[in-house]
């Protein structure tokens, strides 16, 4: 989906002494839009700021067209929101889903119909007449995108939606997010980057307070360095020739296995097949690996910082 | 559309009082109210017929401990909508719905006020009604002061229980923190009275600003119950009082320990 959705210019929080967002600045016009980064790096703060529940910011920013310090209620007629750790009433689930929806201007049997829709797809409809507080975190967890999706929001703003979900649940909420994502914008913070990979088409980067890099997924992937194991009757060999090559920006020798880090991977496999062809060199196996959101943050964030 | 919204925000309100949790200590609320104002009528019969006796003053001690329940009852369980949504970080939730801050907090507090008005003018009309058709009186305006009054009395309880919500959120239990803070209130000059018994004197000065005599200036001002002066009644019954406060104490700290364990067990953070 295209459009100026999200613009966030030279914002600024602070809580006391510490920094949590240092003038930062960004749009997005690409969604889904994906915001990674560690544990402190001011991400559910930012959130805050776009839904509204902090009010006290330098900078502006603007979703679909709205400041959220001036436009409070008609930006949240327009987005539906998941927060982290999510806490529900004491109601049965139906009954909060219901609420939400005729919030949102459906009118109430839209709304049951709606709810009733949306548990299935969560895979709660057979505990809609339980109440919340007899959820796992898990199921809650799931409630919580249905509750942010129900009465068709234009954006649709995720914290963490991945917490808590076993592997068949992340599953499925992927499977939710792909389908919701052609309606509406999906802005997701989580540290699950395979999930996110699937599902994102513009990510951002962020650590202590700061946006570090910002880009649509495939083009980070086609500027990012491609790896090959190649391993052969003469890995020093291949070692010591391809130290030289420009194209190659980093190598290990394992064993009989070269690991190469490269920038172009067809130049390198013209020239590997060159060096072998004239050295006599046996190739036993080439594998190619896939770039993945998890190199990226590597590149971008470091290693061990914070939890992925 | 934004009028339908706080409508049905309102209507969301006013029904999750109905749920269990909340409907049997507001069940509760409306029963004691409605002991405690037969037990003042029933008080006054027995003045008016015998006079100040053992009995009648007894009586009067336990109508006062039902008294001081409700003072602090009846404001912290109505305040319990926005206080525990603050306590358990529902309000997080309830505000990323599309509900504004502005209209979340007005349609809370008008409907927290709502069911506190309900709580005290249910049972003081029915009460009233019944003794008065007893008594052959169908409306008196005193009562009707008394009941504003006392409305008014308990909505400025009902905002320092508010106020400790909002000062301290997150996890201290701010309903469970304003009754203990309320109970200091009623409680220091009756610990003071108990335990040094010969500076009592100076002890009333102090006593003199708690909610129990607070209220029974309004008493006094309307002129609905002129034998419950409590000011007069302390000079008279210096010795009495002291005992008398002890019993009220060490009984209200069992009661206000079991709305406390209620609050403690209704959050689901701890």
């Amino acid at each position: 989906m295209k459009g100026e959705i999200l613009v966030v210019e030279h914002v600024t929080k602070r809580f006391g002494k510490h920094v949590a967002l240092s003038d930062i600045s960004f749009s997005v016009s690409d969604f889904p839009f994906g915001l990674i980064g560690p544990n402190g790096a001011g991400k559910t703060t930012l959130i805050k700021i776009l839904t509204g529940l902090i009010k006290r910011y330098d900078g502006r920013v603007s979703i679909l067209g709205f400041d959220p310090k001036k436009d409070e209620h008609k930006i949240k007629s327009k987005i539906g929101v998941s927060l982290e750790k999510p806490i529900f009433p004491d109601v049965n689930a139906i009954v909060f889903l219901r609420f939400v929806g005729e919030l949102r201007g459906l009118d109430r049997k839209e709304a049951e119909k709606e709810a009733e829709e949306l548990l299935k797809k969560v895979d709660l409809l057979k505990y809609k007449n339980v109440s919340l507080s007899a959820f796992s975190a898990g199921m809650l967890q799931r409630f919580s995108i249905a509750q942010a999706v129900i009465g068709f929001p234009e954006l649709v703003i995720l914290d963490e939606p991945m917490s808590n979900l076993d592997p068949s649940g992340r599953l499925m909420l992927v499977k939710l997010l792909k389908e919701i994502e052609k309606d509406v914008y999906l802005f997701i913070s989580t540290h699950s980057l395979i999930d996110l990979q699937e599902v994102a088409s513009t990510v951002a980067f962020m650590k202590k307070g700061k946006i570090l890099h910002i880009d649509k997924i495939e083009r980070m992937f086609n500027e990012y360095y491609t790896v090959y194991e190649v391993a052969s009757s003469a890995p020093e060999v291949l070692a010591e020739v391809f130290s030289q090559d420009d194209n190659v920006l980093g190598l290990n020798v394992e064993g009989e296995k070269v690991v190469f880090r490269v920038r172009s991977g067809s130049d390198f496999i013209n020239v590997l097949i060159d060096i072998t062809d004239r050295r006599k060199i046996k190739i036993y196996d080439i594998t190619r690996k896939t770039v993945t959101l998890y190199d990226l943050y590597k590149k971008y964030i470091g290693e061990g910082e914070g939890e992925v | 559309m934004k009028f339908k919204k706080h409508l049905v925000l309102f209507i969301w309100e006013l029904k999750s009082y109905l749920k269990v949790k909340k409907a049997i200590p507001i069940l509760l609320t409306l029963v004691l109210f409605d002991l405690l104002l037969l037990s003042r009528f029933l008080d006054l019969s027995l003045f008016l017929e015998k006079g100040l006796t053992r009995s009648g003053l007894i009586a009067f001690a336990y109508g006062d401990l039902l008294y001081v329940f409700l003072y602090f009852i009846v404001p912290v369980i109505a305040s319990m909508s926005v206080a525990e949504d603050i306590d358990r970080g529902m309000t997080r939730t309830y505000l990323t719905l599309p509900v504004t801050r502005k209209s979340y907090f007005t349609v809370k507090i008008i409907s927290d006020l709502l069911v506190m008005s309900v709580c005290i003018n249910l049972p003081l009309w029915s009460a009233y009604l019944f003794l008065g058709v007893f008594r052959n009186i169908w409306f008196d305006v005193r009562v009707l002061r008394f009941s504003i009054s006392l409305f008014l009395c308990l909505t400025v309880l009902y905002f320092v229980s508010l106020l400790w919500a909002v000062i301290q959120p997150y996890g201290t239990g701010s309903a469970l923190s304003a009754i203990i803070t309320l109970n200091l209130w009623y409680f220091l000059p009756a610990f003071l009275f108990t335990f040094f018994p010969k500076t009592a004197d100076s002890h009333i000065f102090l006593y003199s600003f708690t909610p129990d005599a607070l209220l029974n200036y309004f008493f006094d001002f309307l002129y609905m119950f002129p034998f419950n002066n409590v000011m007069s009644q302390i000079w008279l019954e210096k010795y009495y009082w002291v005992v008398r406060n002890a019993l009220v104490t060490s009984i209200c700290v069992g009661l206000f320990s079991l709305v406390a364990a209620y609050v403690l067990f209704s959050r689901k953070d701890l």
